[in-house]
């Protein structure tokens, strides 16, 4: 063989094994890679800045603490559950691991904008597959339902997790999916073949497990406008910077007519004036969101389940007439209810709670975090001794 | 005088096939990062509370 030839098959040889090499790499860090001291996927470690824990992260830092004879309570939901406007040592979820004690492992997967049957379900779903003691726990409010497990920023984890024989076979949500990307219009659609052709690759090669491990670890490489000039900074040395909630009386100044019109949308379009000035569902509502529930969540899941419905904030509930006062406590009762009727216990989220506990129309300050960490205990350890 | 000392640069057989190999890891490597980036979504997420 000449040396020319020769070279070229080195060349070609040496470029496989640098392919290859890293996508072993990669296998071995969706292993063990995970954010050090994790506490929540803070705004430094989310696809907020372009940081994507690839989906078996998520299931790597619910196993971290967890051992045989403990409870996992894994955390799911959106940035309400996520701890938005709850510094760090302020965390809610931290309140409930010292409320359940030794015998439960508390791990928070919410992210921001996810919904309920995002992320953390699916982990929770793979983990009960495995007969892991695992209760999940995620929050939602009536129009936005169950959400769907693909689409969004948190959709990827639902193709990644399949990919990788990770969810119980279940038709009726395989059948949902199916229609809703029939239902898309083109571009969409193109978005979504593209994120299940990844999800797809990182089932073979883990190219989203090693390049997280290294701009965690290392160097970050793609630049964001959150970080700007510190995008390539190892994401390990950015501290989770959540900030302490404002005075109170600089809350809730911001943007009052549009936070008063989505707080009256999440029941205006719900509900209807029934007999002797009652409220009642619409019926297509109600149709809708058991359709959701039996569509979404896998049977296995739904007793090991608690949906917090999330109220706003009193600051704007006291706004609201009587009328629609009324009608607004009648869709949180009356879709809690529907979660109960399908096996699934839920709670109203936001009884009691003052103007104090939130820092905006939705999100927690640490005195709301402490309120909802004890009701959740509650009912955490209610649903595990029933 | 820089041309006259060329010849002398001019590496011995095995550490150019070396080279060429550590080239292809190079470029192996690459095409898996490549892979990372392809996967990352065309529009960034903007969190915007619900």
């Amino acid at each position: 063989m000449t040396t020319t030839r020769l070279s070229s098959w080195l060349l070609l040889g040496g470029i496989l094994t640098g392919f290859l090499g890293s996508a072993w790499q990669g296998r071995l860090a969706s292993a063990y890679s995970k954010p050090g001291g994790f506490r929540r996927f803070h705004q430094r470690i989310s696809p907020d800045t372009i940081y994507y824990p690839p989906y078996a992260m998520l299931e790597a830092l619910a196993l971290a603490r967890w051992q045989p004879g403990k409870t996992l309570v894994i955390i799911g939901g959106n940035s309400i559950l996520n701890g938005v406007g709850q510094p760090a040592d302020e965390l809610w979820s931290l309140r409930l691991q010292e409320l359940l004690g030794d015998s439960y492992v508390v791990v928070n997967l919410a992210f921001r904008g996810a919904y309920p049957m995002q992320g953390a379900a699916l982990v929770a779903e793979s983990l009960l597959r495995r007969d892991i003691a695992v209760l999940f726990v995620a929050n939602t409010n009536p129009p936005a339902a169950t959400g769907r497990a693909p689409g969004g920023a948190s959709g990827y984890l639902y193709w990644q997790a399949q990919y990788q024989n990770q969810l119980v076979p279940f038709a009726a949500r395989a059948e949902s999916i199916r229609r809703w990307l029939d239902s898309l219009p083109p571009l969409e659609r193109q978005q979504q073949a593209e994120e299940r052709l990844g999800a797809h690759l990182e089932a073979w090669f883990r190219q989203q497990s090693l390049w997280h491990h290294v701009g965690y670890r290392h160097i970050f490489t793609v630049w964001n406008f959150v970080l700007a000039r510190d995008f390539w900074m190892p994401r390990a040395s950015l501290p989770d910077n959540e900030p302490s909630a404002q005075p109170l009386h600089d809350r809730f100044q911001n943007f009052l007519p549009q936070e008063m019109a989505i707080v009256r949308s999440f029941s205006e379009s719900l509900a209807v004036p029934g007999a002797a000035d009652q409220w009642q569902l619409e019926a297509g509502s109600r149709q809708r969101l058991s359709a959701d529930i039996e569509t979404s969540i896998v049977p296995l899941l739904r007793p090991r389940t608690l949906i917090l419905l999330c109220e706003n904030a009193p600051y704007y509930l006291d706004q609201l007439s009587p009328a629609e006062k009324a009608r607004d406590a009648f869709v949180y009762s009356a879709c809690a209810q529907i979660w109960r009727d399908h096996g699934i216990a839920c709670e109203v989220a936001g009884a009691g709670f003052a103007p104090v506990d939130y820092i905006d129309r939705a999100h927690l300050s640490g005195d709301g975090g402490q309120k909802l960490a004890q009701l959740v205990a509650r009912k955490i350890t209610q649903l595990n001794h029933p | 005088m820089s041309l006259r000392f060329l010849p002398k640069l001019t590496l011995p057989a095995p550490v150019r096939l070396l080279g060429r190999f550590l080239l292809g890891l190079a470029i192996g490597a690459l095409f898996h990062y490549m892979l990372y980036r392809f996967s990352l979504p065309v529009q960034p997420f903007i969190y915007v509370a619900f």
